[in-house]
């Protein structure tokens, strides 16, 4: 203590650190005083603050060091955005502080503080926490336990008036509680003008006997049983709120009060006010004792609560004490104290209990009310931010004062979801923060139920007549669904699932069980599937939609993306709205079989995951793709600033004429697609233009005052025009189109503004010939720039174009033929249209209104489930007598050559045994192909895709393809094909519902194959918790292989047959023999995507080509493969031998980090694509020169170099290898080589070049006992 | 060795080594396989045995082959008939240690390689 330095303040705020300082940096305590023995640094305190947090303690001083400066109230001197806090002056400069053990004897004496914690702020300077402090004046400190002094609220400049007759009552009894300082305006006496007088109310219980004694107060039998409120009124008397607020709880004085009567709600209510003779007698400081865990004490609804902050969120207005509790601190009038920072221990007095249970889990909230007082009890040892007020009141703040506490909890938690939302493409910050709170509003309101909704009564309301006044009638149970963002969602299930696997490690590991060990489900683990439904989760996720750069529609936010599947969408897809998902399936794809089996832990969501998605460290040892499957009409827009957009919309309609055009075909992407194809950018899909166009009479007015909400759009509003037909109409029927059909229009815009106004249907006019006659078939394609509209497309939908001179049907051309390739323009807009037709228009009363073919075939199936919701922009009602019209155009795409249900002998039969039946049956044959092209119908239907199989087949021009078991009408129905990139959807697999289109029939029963032309939409995913897989029969029916994306047999072997042009190749026999590796010849390592939300999937880099020099005992080849074939040559899905390389700078000992594969990507990942080669001339010297390429601009390491070429010592090392090779011509190599770019060099060796179809690793004794087998039997 | 040419070891299972066996003469190059059930040091002198019927193989002029009793080794060598009992021995030439070897499908294998070996011998004849 001797040796300590005194600090001036001006040092620490110059230094501008956080810093914690004592009078001595040993614990001498046996020299302090009893009382201050008793406080202990906090920094020294054993921890039950079960921190998992990972804050920074607070840096000590080197040195001793004490502070010495006096404490004083609040003043103007000094402008704190908290109002209400203690200053700390050593005369040069004044900052805020807190104080521990505060008596009130201190406020303007000289003290040194003895152990302290310095935090920077940024408006004052600093802000200084006293932990020990003693007085300066020795002699002070002898009559400090004597108990009471009196000390006047008013300076005693002013005398005191003992004359004055009004203030002479006094209150005495124990502090309850103390409201937030308020101001009221009030006429001044003296000016009559009003002025704003700030003051604040205290609850106290108080001893009814009339004289108060001083020396009485203390340990005297007065009973506190009748309830008093005094009101501290003044500017001066108000500075002295923080002083009060350490009193709650204690026994207090106040003498030299006046009575005044209130009237609160029409209640009259008698007040003690503060005069300018009132006089404070603090309690003499009783020993309390030191707490370390949370403390609770309840009374009725309200209690106190000692606890640790654990964090602080959303400027302090969402505390978090312990798991699951939250401190609400919404009221904007409400002083929060610096000092509540994460890891200090502080007391909330008066507080509310609010247990909720939640959709996502139960929560206990903490509300604070205008009685609720936070003192800090221990202040926090972790260098933590302060808590600084911001003043601002906005919208958002006066919004969720006016909310029951769980819904206030509940928008809080709202609001800090968009807070990482990039939802505005605003500049500034502050205007950012200010539409989002704007947001945030918007959408809670249309959330919250009316009766969450809570009348505030104002500060003398809720403080005085708290119990009556409904503070304390909450609603306990809330059905509102937990909004988070994507990451954290994500996050939470990859957390869950880990928790999961450990515990099935664990048992499996218990059991001694080796079966499931991971490297067992690693090589299939595209396989299992788990989906989860939005109810169970209770979560809605807030997102835009975009088009990823791979093609898949993905939901996303700031803090991440999420694939998603859908029905239907608005085709008015605006990259900037926010879309409200909340009916959804969740999808996991990638189980480990075990899982599948484990009932999966409903863990509740934790909170604390929204507010604070810092992610967790987790292992990530499974690697689970997860995907949205989201059901009809969930996708809602939520209420934006989007009431500019809808009248923009109309004003598009004003007047229009459209094209109207039915989607009947889309062709597959051929991004990255087909070797033997030029490379095309553009998408095509086949339309019908129908050979009429809708001229709308939207007018201004129409367009200024529109229909709001959707429901309001039934009959009532309706004007119930009588439609006209033409007379003509019955005759042409069906046969020719009609001049004129008038019909009413429905323009939904993109939230709920709905239009509905006369237009008319009238015969296409092109520019040369005239009329058009008959609906034409074009094709239009979509430049990529274009692909969102692709994308958005649904085949059977008919969609309205703009007609114009320049729209995409009539620019540079007179007229529409058949088979017109039409470009897309981007500007160009596209409405989706739906039709239903008045069953009797001169009905004057009911309007039967019903769909003939739904525009987003989904809808037609699910009305059952859900409302069946219109969900195009546009619908139009038609005259019934057109109905016959426009069957004709809008004919059933998805029951062409159906296969037909099963025979009458099979009805007895349930679906269930049939499939079993079929389950049972030996691998899927490939129909065997007679000739050059296969021919057959198309055909499209829709079915439940019930299993794929990898197809184990020796024909060679469909091998490495796969079998789709789809149920149709209750039989199984069987399509080959490749699933390539292109076709391979997000959610694809058992269990989806999918339609396929224009698939070839093969002339057999019930198989299809899959041509280059076919599409396969998604239109749902069954939620499934995989129990329906537990029957082993259909475990290994059920098993997708995995289908790498890009994978593929170059065209010449194995494509689809329809771009097969060599398939009649007889010679091009697979031969399968047994394989030692002698080299590797040439390696192409690329990654697979530049969609980094793709690269957490597993081997997130390809081989698009190897070559290896390859011995199957009686002769070498070079035999060629690519992808998962390559993969297994290099041996990369085995653990990394640590012995072969010095790998200590590759492996970390981390599970599902140890696999070759895992360190190559690292490698891949940073330079893109990597190309070595082994130039040698003999086989035994390959290894002399290697060149290794790549593409990126970084340098390969040495150790990288190192890894990459002890690839091919890895590979050599390796097992037999059965591969199916077949040989490979110039053609084929010359093929390779231009889609590759590299030079395959394939003549040096003087080896036959053959094709690696099917690599497998070889049991020589099975091979062995097959072997004599088949010679037995020869 | 009195042979000056020597001949291939033909491949054999114990349960054919019977003293009216065809094998079953001195100086016989043969191929035999089965279990090591014991060893003696001093006279370097092994016992092999399979399917219940046993042999004892001389490995004095064997160098690099380690003998482990339990595990299944190969021997190519020529039959010796001991006359004071009639008692085989195979003066092994080489061996090796084939442990892992299937040898059930060994067995067909041997039978399987006779059958095609007379195959030839026939179509050599016709020749």
């Amino acid at each position: 203590m001797e040796n300590a330095t005194i600090l001036t303040i001006k040092e620490l705020v110059n230094k501008g650190r956080a810093v914690t300082g004592a009078s001595s940096l040993f614990s001498s305590a046996a020299s302090h005083s009893s009382s201050e023995s008793s406080s202990k640094n906090p920094n020294s305190r054993p921890g039950s603050f079960d921190s998992d947090l990972t804050c920074k303690f607070l840096a000590p001083l080197s040195h001793p060091a004490v502070i010495v400066g006096t404490i004083s109230l609040p003043s103007k001197t000094l402008i704190c955005p908290n109002r209400y806090c203690f200053r700390f002056s050593d005369g040069d400069l004044t900052i805020c502080c807190d104080i521990l053990r505060f008596e009130i004897r201190a406020i303007g004496s000289k003290i040194c503080v003895l152990s302290w914690n310095f935090l920077p702020m940024k408006h004052c300077g600093g802000f200084l926490e006293i932990i020990k402090w003693k007085f300066m004046d020795t002699g002070n400190l002898l009559s400090r336990c004597s108990g009471i002094g009196s000390f006047p609220l008013f300076p005693s400049l002013f005398p005191s008036r003992n004359g004055d007759r009004k203030s002479r009552y006094c209150v005495h009894g124990v502090l309850e509680s103390i409201s937030p300082v308020s101001v009221v305006s009030c006429m001044d006496g003296e000016s009559s003008d009003s002025v704003n007088l700030p003051g604040f109310l205290v609850h106290v219980m108080a001893c009814e006997c009339k004289a108060y004694s001083q020396n009485a107060a203390v340990g005297c039998s007065h009973a506190f049983e009748k309830s008093a409120f005094v009101y501290f009124c003044g500017l001066v008397v108000t500075s002295w709120h923080p002083a009060i607020r350490k009193l709650v709880g204690r026994n207090v004085a106040l003498s030299g009060l006046k009575k005044k009567m209130i009237y609160v709600r029409g209640d009259s209510l008698l007040v003690f006010v503060t005069t300018e003779s009132s006089v404070l007698h603090p309690p003499c400081i009783s020993k309390k004792q030191i707490v370390l865990k949370t403390v609770v004490d309840r009374r009725g609804n309200c209690g106190s609560y000692l606890g640790f902050v654990k964090g602080v969120y959303l400027k302090g207005k969402l505390v978090e004490m312990d798991e699951d509790v939250w401190l609400l601190l919404t009221d904007q009038i409400l002083n929060r104290s610096h000092s509540i920072r994460t890891g200090s221990l502080i007391c909330i007095r008066n507080v509310h209990f609010v247990n909720t249970k939640f959709s996502w889990g139960e929560v206990l909230i903490l509300g604070a009310c205008f009685k609720t007082s936070i003192t800090v009890e221990f202040f926090s040892p972790f260098e933590t931010s302060c808590l600084v007020d911001s003043c601002r009141q906005n919208s958002l703040s006066r919004f969720i004062e006016s909310l029951s506490f769980p819904a206030r909890f509940w928008a809080l938690l709202v609001r800090s979801c968009l807070q990482k939302f990039n939802g505005i493409p605003s500049e500034k910050e502050i205007l950012r923060s200010c539409q989002k709170d704007e947001l945030t509003k918007m959408y809670a309101e249309s959330q919250i139920p009316s009766f969450m909704f809570q009348p505030r009564g104002g500060i003398f309301t809720e403080f005085c007549m708290h119990e009556s006044c409904g503070c304390n009638s909450e609603a306990h149970d809330c059905n509102l669904k937990l909004v988070m963002s994507i990451s954290s969602f994500v996050q939470h299930y990859k957390v869950m699932l880990n928790e999961l696997l450990s515990q099935i490690n664990k048992n499996s590991s218990a059991n001694n069980c080796l079966s499931h060990s991971s490297s067992t489900w690693k090589r299939d683990n595209h396989t299992n599937t788990k989906t989860l439904g939005s109810d169970d989760i209770g979560v809605i996720l807030l997102g835009k939609l975009k088009i990823s750069s791979s093609g898949r529609l993905q939901l996303h936010d700031r803090t991440s993306s999420i694939d998603v599947l859908t029905p239907d969408l608005l085709s008015d897809r605006n990259a900037h709205r926010i879309f409200e998902v909340s009916d959804y399936n969740l999808i996991m794809e990638g189980l480990p079989e075990s899982m599948l089996h484990m009932p999966f832990l409903h863990n509740s969501l934790r909170c604390r995951n929204v507010v604070n998605p810092t992610p967790l460290a987790i292992e990530n040892t499974l690697t689970v793709r997860f995907s949205l499957s989201l059901g009809t009409g969930s996708c809602k827009q939520v209420y934006g600033h989007h009431s500019l957009d809808w009248r923009h919309d109309l004003n598009e309609f004003k007047g229009g004429r459209f094209h109207l055009f039915r989607l009947t075909h889309k062709f597959p992407m051929l991004k990255n697609g087909h070797p033997g194809m030029p490379d095309c950018t553009s998408v095509f899909v086949e339309a019908i233009v129908l050979p009429l166009e809708l001229i709308c009479s939207v007018t201004e007015e129409d367009a200024a005052a529109p229909y709001f909400g959707e429901h309001d759009t039934s009959q009532e509003i309706r004007p119930h025009k009588r439609c006209k037909t033409n007379n003509g109409l019955q005759r042409e029927r069906a046969l020719s189109v009609p001049h004129e059909i008038s019909c009413q229009m429905t323009i939904r815009c993109a939230s709920s503004h709905c239009l509905v106004s006369a237009a008319t249907l009238s015969n296409l006019k092109e520019k040369k010939s005239g009329n058009m006659l008959s609906a034409k078939r074009v094709l239009l394609e979509f430049i990529p720039e274009c692909s969102n509209y692709y994308q958005a497309l649904q085949i059977g939908g008919c969609y309205l174009m703009k007609h114009g001179t320049n729209d995409s049907f009539c620019a540079g051309r007179s007229g529409i033929s058949n088979n017109d390739k039409i470009s897309f323009r981007p500007e160009t807009r596209l409405w989706s249209v739906e039709f239903s037709f008045d069953e009797d228009l001169t009905h004057d009363g009911s309007v039967d209104v019903y769909p003939l073919v739904s525009s987003q075939p989904s809808l037609v199936e699910k009305q059952h489930v859900s409302s069946p919701q219109p969900c195009s922009d546009v619908s139009l009602l038609l005259p019934y007598d057109a109905k016959g019209l426009f069957s004709v155009f809008l004919k059933n795409l998805e029951e062409l050559n159906k296969p037909y249900a099963a025979g009458k002998n099979n009805n007895n039969t349930s679906c269930c045994t049939h499939l079993e039946t079929i389950m049972q049956a030996e691998p899927s044959l490939v129909p065997p192909s007679n000739s050059l092209f296969p021919e057959g119908n198309l055909a499209s239907f829709r079915g439940d895709v019930v299993a794929v199989d990898a197809v184990t087949s020796s024909v060679v021009d469909v091998s490495s393809s796969y079998c789709i078991n789809v149920l149709v009408n209750h039989q199984i129905v069987k399509i080959f094909g490749p699933l390539r990139r292109h076709s391979y959807l997000t959610g694809f697999g058992p269990g989806a519902s999918a339609t396929f289109y224009r698939i070839l029939g093969t002339g057999e029963e019930n198989r299809f194959v899959l041509t280059s032309a076919s599409f396969i939409k998604i239109n749902s995913r069954k939620a499934s918790d995989g129990r329906q897989l537990e029957k082993p029969a259909h475990q290994a029916a059920l098993c997708l292989p995995k289908v790498t994306p890009q994978e593929y047999v170059p065209c010449m072997l194995a494509g689809p047959p329809a771009c097969n042009s060599f398939s009649g190749n007889k010679d091009n026999q697979q031969i399968k023999s047994a394989c030692k590796v002698l080299s590797v010849y040439l390696l192409v390592l690329q990654t697979r995507s530049d969609d980094p939300s793709e690269n957490e999937c597993r081997n997130n880099f390809d081989i698009p080509l190897a070559g290896f020099v390859v011995d199957d005992g009686s002769s070498v080849y070079l035999c060629w493969t690519s992808g998962e074939r390559a993969f297994t040559i290099l041996r990369l899905h085995e653990a990394l031998p640590e012995e072969d390389i010095d790998v200590a700078q590759w492996t970390k000992r981390d599970s599902g980090r140890e696999t070759t594969a895992y360190h190559l990507e690292q490698i891949v990942r940073v330079h893109k694509r990597i190309v070595m080669k082994c130039n040698g001339s003999q086989i035994d010297t390959l290894f002399r020169d290697i060149t290794v390429a790549v593409t990126s601009d970084q340098l390969l390491a040495k150790s990288e170099d190192t890894f990459l070429k002890w690839l091919i010592p890895n590979a050599i090392s390796g097992p037999l290898w059965e591969v199916a090779r077949s040989s490979m011509d110039m053609k084929m190599i010359a093929h390779l080589e231009r889609e590759q770019c590299v030079e395959m060099d394939t003549s040096r060796l003087n080896l036959q070049n053959v094709w690696g179809n099917e690599v497998s690793q070889v049991d020589p004794l099975v091979r062995a006992w097959s072997l004599l087998q088949g010679l037995l039997n020869s | 060795m009195a042979n000056s040419q020597m001949e291939p070891g033909a491949p054999i299972t114990l349960q054919e080594l019977y003293p009216s066996s065809p094998f079953y003469k001195e100086a016989v190059s043969l191929r035999v396989t089965g279990m090591l059930r014991g060893y003696s040091v001093e006279t370097a002198i092994g016992v092999i045995e399979d399917g219940g019927k046993s042999l004892r193989i001389n490995t004095q002029n064997l160098r690099d082959v380690s003998f482990r009793v339990g595990s299944i080794y190969q021997f190519i060598g020529e039959l010796h008939i001991e006359q004071s009992n009639n008692e085989a021995i195979l003066q092994a030439r080489t061996g090796r240690n084939v442990d892992g070897i299937d040898m059930n499908l060994y067995r067909k294998t041997v039978e399987l390689l006779r059958q095609f070996l007379k195959e030839e011998g026939n179509s050599n004849m016709v020749e």
